[in-house]
């Protein structure tokens, strides 16, 4: 037997396999795609004022929010992400931080963003939930209505405990004698033996 | 380094842990697995089954980008084979071969071969170490244990 | 002269000591880190812990320097590895613990060894507003891990090759890419380095396209490259890789965790210029197969219930959940409890099986690895061929592996047993989290999870899990990251010594 000839088998189920995916991917791919729309139509839960939710409501009750217009309320964290009139930012209410998705114009540069040493502006958001949102390859988001400052973000700049100004200089201290003391020995450990 | 060592009895396998504890990259091959247990526990090199003259199995061992090899097999007939299929088809630029033999030793060596001749070596040693009783044969000795 | 028990643990403390000092001056790293960025606070906390670790690493090795010429047994060169580790886990939370992100030293301790594990599931506080210095660490950590601590010592730090392929397979790696372990272990970073700059360039670029500022997009894209290599699974952000909501993000992680996730020696062969080991190797194809099915289950799963509402999407969430989980990085683009309310069983189990596989032996992966699921299935098959064959008809299994090589019973009989050891260690962590009444299929998620250093979580990890879980699982991610060889020598040689006494 040659090797081609063995590696021959592997190779069909590979490629049988990978039709199949593609074909399978395919043909459900357009039969949820129809679902969903059907799904995300206005329906009565359109009526309600906007519910206040938190990214815990949200993450185990999302069937029930899917497709709902709610009010979150959290700090802005990390980055603006820019995409094109477009934003991405993610807002954290303290258990999660959820992906907002906003006119650029609503959360504008000068939004305060938290960060180490910073917390960021805390915003009320009035958004459309989607559980797995078709416009964005199935995340969890939120699109924005509308946002709000609610209190505005700061510079938070962490204490320097004196234990530290004390131990770290000391410790360091303490390695540079000892190197100075034992050099001799420290060099021998780095010499073949 | 890259070295292979094919014969894996006393002289192989003390050469290869020896290379190996400097930090060569060494690979042993040798036709009989058992010799392999020479070499001690967690060998620090590659051993590898197969008869040293098989060129398929010189080249497993990696013999293309070897720097040196020694062979150092219990037979002379086998040992200048190896040296010459390494030498003539795969350029291994260092090639040090042991022949038991001291006639076969001078006829190899005019054909270009490095050879050593343990046979020879131990001559020279034990007659000066018999003729001059001196102690400088003996510390030599020691130092080459 | 000290008596013959306590001349082995000499022999054992001088390495030990000379890791864990090279784990002190590591810090130095997030320490600049921290300098540069202005967080003062947290410099100091790296100063403090970088000279502390030094110190006591270093003075143990002093003090046994004299011993570091014995020749180290088996059980003594493993000892070293599993020691290592532990001493090595001991003093890194040092700095986690004291920068005030850990509710205690056991989360600290239990992050590290997440960390070094290339786990990535995580009891961090706070993350979102974490200093860059400790995010450094945490990345580092993983990288550092996925290569191997003993790895890099042996690289760089110890002189002498004493005992080094002993602590080399201690470290749950048992290839050599050259003879020497010593260069194969320096071939090992080298790789590793090459594609740190590759790999950092990318995502580097990908951040950018993603929205970030260059300088952030350049610290996020060392991090997530350290943690896409290593297969590790830390990110800077508490969402994980959902932070960045770009599919070009997502796609380049994917690349480079599947590239961190194949065998060294395969990586070694493949830019040495042997092209087809790529699709000749066993283990690839076993690793492509499996993806390929597991796929197709989990695809099935999804789909039936609908979770997904096109095509991208079941990519981007669930095919690249079960490539992350397969590749045992842990890398997630949804939210741990969205495992358990929308995936369905059939997903879930798909995911729970690619998780406990693994990607390769002797690379940054976990699991049982592909190498021995390959094997186990030739063996397999050709007991089944036997069967049928005249009872005279000698078979042999031949299976490439960069070159190609003869089964023998042992690496059939060994192959079993490790993975043997992953299942069993699966069900006793499964079973540890029942008994602290965490459902079945939970439980058996998160110890999938642990077993296979993977770091997906379905929620049950959390700063808020009883101690006692938070041990069983940090045990497990020791145990199956060095593939428990190293730690069962070691508790046979402390057991014998103690039994002497």
């Amino acid at each position: 037997m040659s090797r081609a000839s063995r590696s021959l088998p592997l190779v069909l189920v590979l490629a049988a396999a990978a039709t199949t995916a593609l074909l399978v991917g395919l043909c459900t791919a357009g039969g949820t795609v129809a679902a969903s729309t059907a799904a995300a139509s206005p329906t009565a839960a359109e009526t309600f004022t906007p519910a206040p939710a938190s990214s815990t409501d949200l993450i185990e009750n999302a069937d029930a929010y899917d497709g709902r217009t709610v009010v979150f309320e959290g700090e802005a964290i990390g980055d603006r992400l820019e995409r094109g009139d477009h934003v991405w930012v993610n807002v954290s209410d303290g258990a999660n931080a959820v992906g907002v998705w906003a006119p650029a114009s609503m959360l504008p540069p000068s939004l305060v963003l938290g960060r180490y040493g910073v917390v960021g502006d805390r915003l009320r958001i009035v958004a459309v939930f989607h559980r797995a949102c078709a416009e964005h390859g199935g995340d969890f988001d939120l699109h924005a209505l509308s946002a709000e400052v609610v209190s505005a973000g700061r510079a938070t700049p962490p204490p320097v405990p004196w234990t530290l100004l004390v131990a770290g200089p000391g410790t360091f201290l303490l390695v540079v004698t000892g190197a100075v003391r034992f050099r001799k020995r420290i060099r021998l450990l780095f010499t073949k033996s | 380094m890259y070295i292979i060592i094919a014969g894996c009895r006393k002289v192989g396998s003390n050469l290869a842990r020896t290379l190996a504890e400097e930090g060569h990259d060494v690979v042993v091959v040798d036709s009989d697995e058992k010799d392999f247990e020479l070499l001690g526990s967690g060998f620090n090199g590659m051993t590898l089954a197969g008869m040293p003259i098989d060129e398929d199995v010189l080249r497993s061992a990696g013999i293309e980008k070897a720097d040196a090899l020694a062979a150092v097999t219990d037979d002379d007939n086998m040992n200048v084979m190896i040296s010459q299929v390494a030498r003539g088809i795969f350029h291994v630029p260092n090639v040090v071969t042991r022949i038991y033999d001291p006639e076969r030793e001078k006829v190899f060596r005019s054909m270009g071969l490095r050879t050593l001749c343990p046979t020879m070596l131990a001559v020279e040693r034990i007659g000066a170490m018999l003729t001059s009783g001196s102690d400088a044969a003996d510390g030599a000795r020691e130092a080459s244990s | 002269m000290t008596d013959r028990t306590g001349g082995r643990f000499a022999a054992v403390a001088y390495p030990v000591g000379l890791v864990v000092a090279g784990l002190g001056a590591l810090q130095w790293i997030p320490l600049v880190t921290a300098l540069v960025r202005g967080e003062w606070t947290i410099a100091l906390v790296f100063l403090t812990g970088s000279s502390t670790t030094i110190l006591c690493g270093g003075a143990v090795a002093l003090a046994f320097a004299r011993h570091r010429g014995r020749k180290l047994g088996w059980s003594e060169g493993m000892a070293v590895t599993a020691l290592s580790w532990f001493f090595g886990m001991l003093f890194c939370a040092l700095p986690y613990y004291l920068s005030g992100g850990y509710l205690s030293y056991l989360d600290a301790c239990f992050d590290v060894m997440s960390g070094l594990t290339t786990t990535g599931l995580t009891l961090i506080q706070d993350l979102d507003h974490v200093s860059d210095g400790v995010n450094m660490w945490r990345h580092l950590l993983t990288w550092l891990g996925g290569q191997g601590i003993v790895v890099l010592a042996l690289a760089f730090l110890f002189k002498g090759t004493n005992g080094a392929y002993k602590m080399y397979v201690g470290e749950g790696k048992d290839e050599r890419l050259t003879p020497n372990v010593v260069n194969t272990a320096r071939s090992i970073w080298i790789i590793s380095l090459v594609y740190l700059g590759v790999g950092t360039a990318a995502l580097w670029g990908a951040g950018i396209v993603a929205g970030l500022p260059p300088g952030r997009a350049f610290l996020h894209g060392l991090w997530i490259f350290m943690a896409a290599w290593s297969t590790g699974g830390f990110a800077p952000m508490s969402q994980n890789i959902l932070y960045y909501h770009s599919l070009v993000f997502e796609v380049t992680t994917a690349v480079f965790f599947l590239i961190g996730s194949f065998n060294f020696a395969l990586h070694y062969a493949v830019l040495s210029g042997q092209r087809s080991e790529i699709r000749k190797n066993l283990e690839t194809v076993t690793f492509s197969i499996t993806v390929v099915v597991l796929t197709l289950v989990a695809s099935a799963g999804l789909m039936r219930d609908g979770v997904y509402p096109d095509a991208i999407a079941l990519f981007r969430k669930g095919f690249y959940q079960l490539i992350s989980g397969h590749t045992t990085t842990g890398f997630m683009t949804v939210y741990a409890r969205q495992f358990y309310h929308e995936w369905g069983d059939l997903a879930l189990f798909a995911l729970i099986v690619a998780m406990l596989l693994g990607g390769s032996a002797c690379s940054t992966a976990g699991g049982f690895k592909a190498l021995r699921v390959g094997i186990i299935v030739k063996s397999f098959a050709r007991d089944v061929r036997k069967l049928g064959a005249p009872e005279s008809m000698v078979t042999v299994v031949r299976i490439h592996h960069v070159r190609d090589t003869q089964l023998d019973d042992a690496s059939i009989r060994g192959a079993m047993l490790i993975v043997f050891a992953y299942i069993a260690t699966f069900s006793a962590a499964t079973l540890a989290g029942m008994l602290y009444g965490i459902p079945f299929a939970q439980s058996a998620f998160e110890s999938a999870s642990v077993t296979g250093n993977v770091g997906l979580s379905i929620g049950v990890t959390a700063a808020s899990m009883p101690d006692g879980l938070k041990i069983v699982y940090l045990v497990t991610m020791w145990l199956a990251r060095l593939e428990f060889l190293s730690i069962l020598a070691l508790g046979a040689t402390l057991l014998r010594n103690g039994r002497r006494r």
